[in-house]
């Protein structure tokens, strides 16, 4: 797939964005909202979005950095306010099955930690720590400057200290705030 | 602090996790999709080409009938004691042709907007959250119970390009009645900037002032928003809608946050937003500067204006509070703590052990000695339980209220109404993390219960400014 053939809407390009950056995606929306639909949703209407305005990207090297900006904001754009029901949800299915009771007692403290801060510190995380994007890109991308992404990253760094020295009381059944 | 190891460990887990997710979206899903959206956006396009149709009939008829929008006073020069070039930056839409070009200043009560104690509440009506249809300002007396509509400020506040997103900061109200509200608008959820709204409560009618790309907001005791643009401070005149920046302070030193949580903004002194803490770049040492951007140090710190009543970056002699973990031994990671520090950050005193008890929130007494704790209280049936303490030392912490939360929000302490006395807050008021207010604590320790639908926005009265020297 090239740039000029998204620039194109030629049809099999969205088959080609789904392909290449599909899965990251993906895995940056659920981490950010952990919630498997509406990642999934955020996914397809980045990928959607992406190709009606492909004309925007002059560079095919920014591309991945203006889709994880898409989808990053997108998830952020999920709104829970309106419902203040506490639901109780399973952990959703994984490619290959997983005895969690075998999975890494630090690796599920982690998440849940994750899990537990708030939204924009949270993106903030995924971006820098599952994407790899520097400070400058994550600050780019979430609209704010670098010292603001560097002390957001340290707050969250100092969070997941004190969580990780709490038990862990997560079980397979994730409790969640909608 | 930088630690290697935990980022390491956050790295494997969220790879690891992300990683193995299933894809599950097909590409006949997204075609599928796609062609909704089409279907969409035609008829989007017809319903807007109808739209301008009606709004340049009704514009018309508007200009005629001389009822237009009244306009602020614009140019009025800024107070004499700043001394920074002034440099406009936000001038009110032009006038259409025919109609008056001279604006008209609101004539405005310059007194608080309610007594002593009480609680401004805002409170989004409507069923999109992101574009309410209204909003209900309200002055609430916990004492009483009595609730008193100050005014309804319409949805058209936010500009059509403009929504609330979760992470937008929750209003804050001035000291005489304008409002503050944070938003984000752009032309798609991908191309966004932050933006600031100030409404004058005194006439909601009228068109906002809208300050494009600036966050971060904080009142002064003379009705001046303190607000950051690409980490500068500037200062914005409501009542004149005039913008005037801070000489650049370089990388001296950075200014410090206010320290109101999830509503915090720069740190303004009492002096009439003519100075702000600050703390040096090199050695994190205290001080403020100037309208030169000039940075001075000291431990004993100017007092701080106070709208939410939490506006305590710094305690005693410049001391700090925070969460700290220690190495230890352990795994996980080691032992935390809540941790008093000196002015040079070396810890002096730990007020909670973590591990035993878990804290949500903590704030600096009136003293700048003591502290107030939201301790975690466990779940039970189906509630999460947060306790407001008060810790007159290290060895001594005395529960004063209860307050139960749905399970999973995460309780704040938004703001002390006064704290005559260490210890001693009239009313405290506690939230969530959005600015959410779920109850009101009396000084006896009796729950004024709320249902957590508006939020905070200060008190209608300012506490007294915070000067722990």
């Amino acid at each position: 797939m090239t740039l000029e053939a998204l620039r194109r809407r030629r049809p099999e390009t969205l088959d080609a964005l789904l392909a290449t950056y599909g899965r990251e995606l993906q895995a940056v929306a659920y981490l950010i909202l952990r919630d498997r639909p509406a990642a999934e949703d955020v996914v397809i209407e980045t990928l959607l979005t992406a190709f009606e305005r492909a004309g925007q990207i002059r560079d095919e090297r920014a591309l991945r950095a203006w889709l994880l900006r898409i989808a990053t904001n997108k998830a952020l754009s999920v709104r829970r306010v309106e419902s203040r029901v506490v639901r109780l949800e399973v952990v959703p299915d994984r490619a290959a099955p997983r005895d969690l009771a075998g999975d890494s007692t630090d690796r599920l403290a982690l998440l849940d930690g994750v899990g537990s801060l708030p939204l924009q510190m949270r993106a903030a995380v995924v971006l820098r720590y599952y994407a790899d994007l520097s400070v400058e890109d994550v600050a780019a991308t979430l609209g704010k400057s670098p010292n603001t992404i560097k002390a957001q990253l340290q707050t969250a760094l100092d969070r997941l200290r004190i969580h990780l020295a709490e038990p862990l009381t997560v079980s397979p059944v994730e409790i969640r705030h909608a | 602090m930088h630690d290697n190891q935990l980022e390491d460990r956050l790295r494997t887990a969220l790879r690891a996790e992300g990683d193995g997710l299933s894809m599950t979206i097909t590409a006949a899903e997204l075609q599928r999709r796609l062609a909704g959206r089409q279907r969409q956006t035609r008829g989007r396009w017809m319903t807007a080409i109808a739209a301008a149709i009606a709004f340049v009939a009704l514009g018309a008829v508007a200009a005629m009938s001389n009822g237009w929008l009244r306009l602020p006073a614009v140019g009025v020069s800024p107070s004499p004691s700043a001394t920074a070039s002034p440099a406009p930056t936000s001038s009110p839409a032009p006038s259409p042709s025919g109609v008056p070009a001279t604006p008209e200043p609101t004539p405005r009560v310059a007194e608080p907007v309610g007594s002593a104690g009480e609680a401004v509440l805002v409170k989004p009506i409507g069923s999109d959250a992101r574009r309410p249809d209204s909003f209900e300002v309200t002055r609430f007396d916990p004492a009483t119970g009595r609730s008193v509509v100050i005014a309804t400020v319409p949805g058209s506040v936010l500009p059509e390009d403009g929504w609330l997103e979760t992470f937008d900061r929750p209003p804050q109200v001035s000291p005489t009645g304008w409002l503050a509200m944070g938003f984000t608008r752009g032309p798609n959820e991908d191309e966004t900037t932050p933006a600031i709204a100030i409404i004058d409560l005194q006439a909601p009618d009228i068109a906002p002032w809208i300050l494009d790309g600036y966050t971060s907001m904080s009142w002064d005791l003379t009705d001046k928003l303190v607000v950051e643009r690409e980490d500068r401070v500037w200062v914005a005149w409501p009542t004149s809608r005039f913008l005037q920046t801070f000489a650049p302070v370089g990388t001296t030193a950075r200014i410090a946050s206010n320290g109101a949580g999830i509503s915090s903004g720069p740190a303004v002194t009492v002096e009439d937003s003519t100075r702000f803490l600050a703390m040096r770049t090199t050695d994190d040492a205290w001080g403020y500067v100037g309208f030169d951007g000039a940075f001075t140090p000291t431990n004993d710190l100017p007092a701080v204006y106070q709208r939410m009543g939490r506006e305590r970056p710094a305690g005693a002699d410049a001391h700090g509070l925070g969460y700290t973990c220690d190495g230890g031994g352990a795994p996980a990671g080691g032992v935390c703590s809540l941790v008093e520090t000196d002015a040079k950050q070396k810890p002096v005193a730990t007020w909670l052990d973590l591990d035993k008890t878990g804290a949500y929130d903590f704030a600096w007494a009136v003293d700048g000695k003591s502290v107030w704790v939201l301790l975690e209280g466990g779940i039970s049936g189906g509630s999460q339980v947060a306790t407001l303490a008060y810790a007159s030392d290290v060895d001594s912490r005395t529960e004063r209220a209860r307050i139960d939360f749905a399970e999973g929000m995460r309780p704040q302490i938004l703001g002390f109404a006064d704290e005559p006395t260490p210890g001693s807050a009239t009313v405290v008021a506690i939230g969530d993390d959005e600015g959410f207010i779920h109850a009101f604590v009396l000084d006896g320790g009796d729950v004024i219960e709320q249902d957590g639908t508006a939020w905070f926005a200060g008190w209608a009265v300012d506490p007294a400014p915070y000067d722990p020297d």
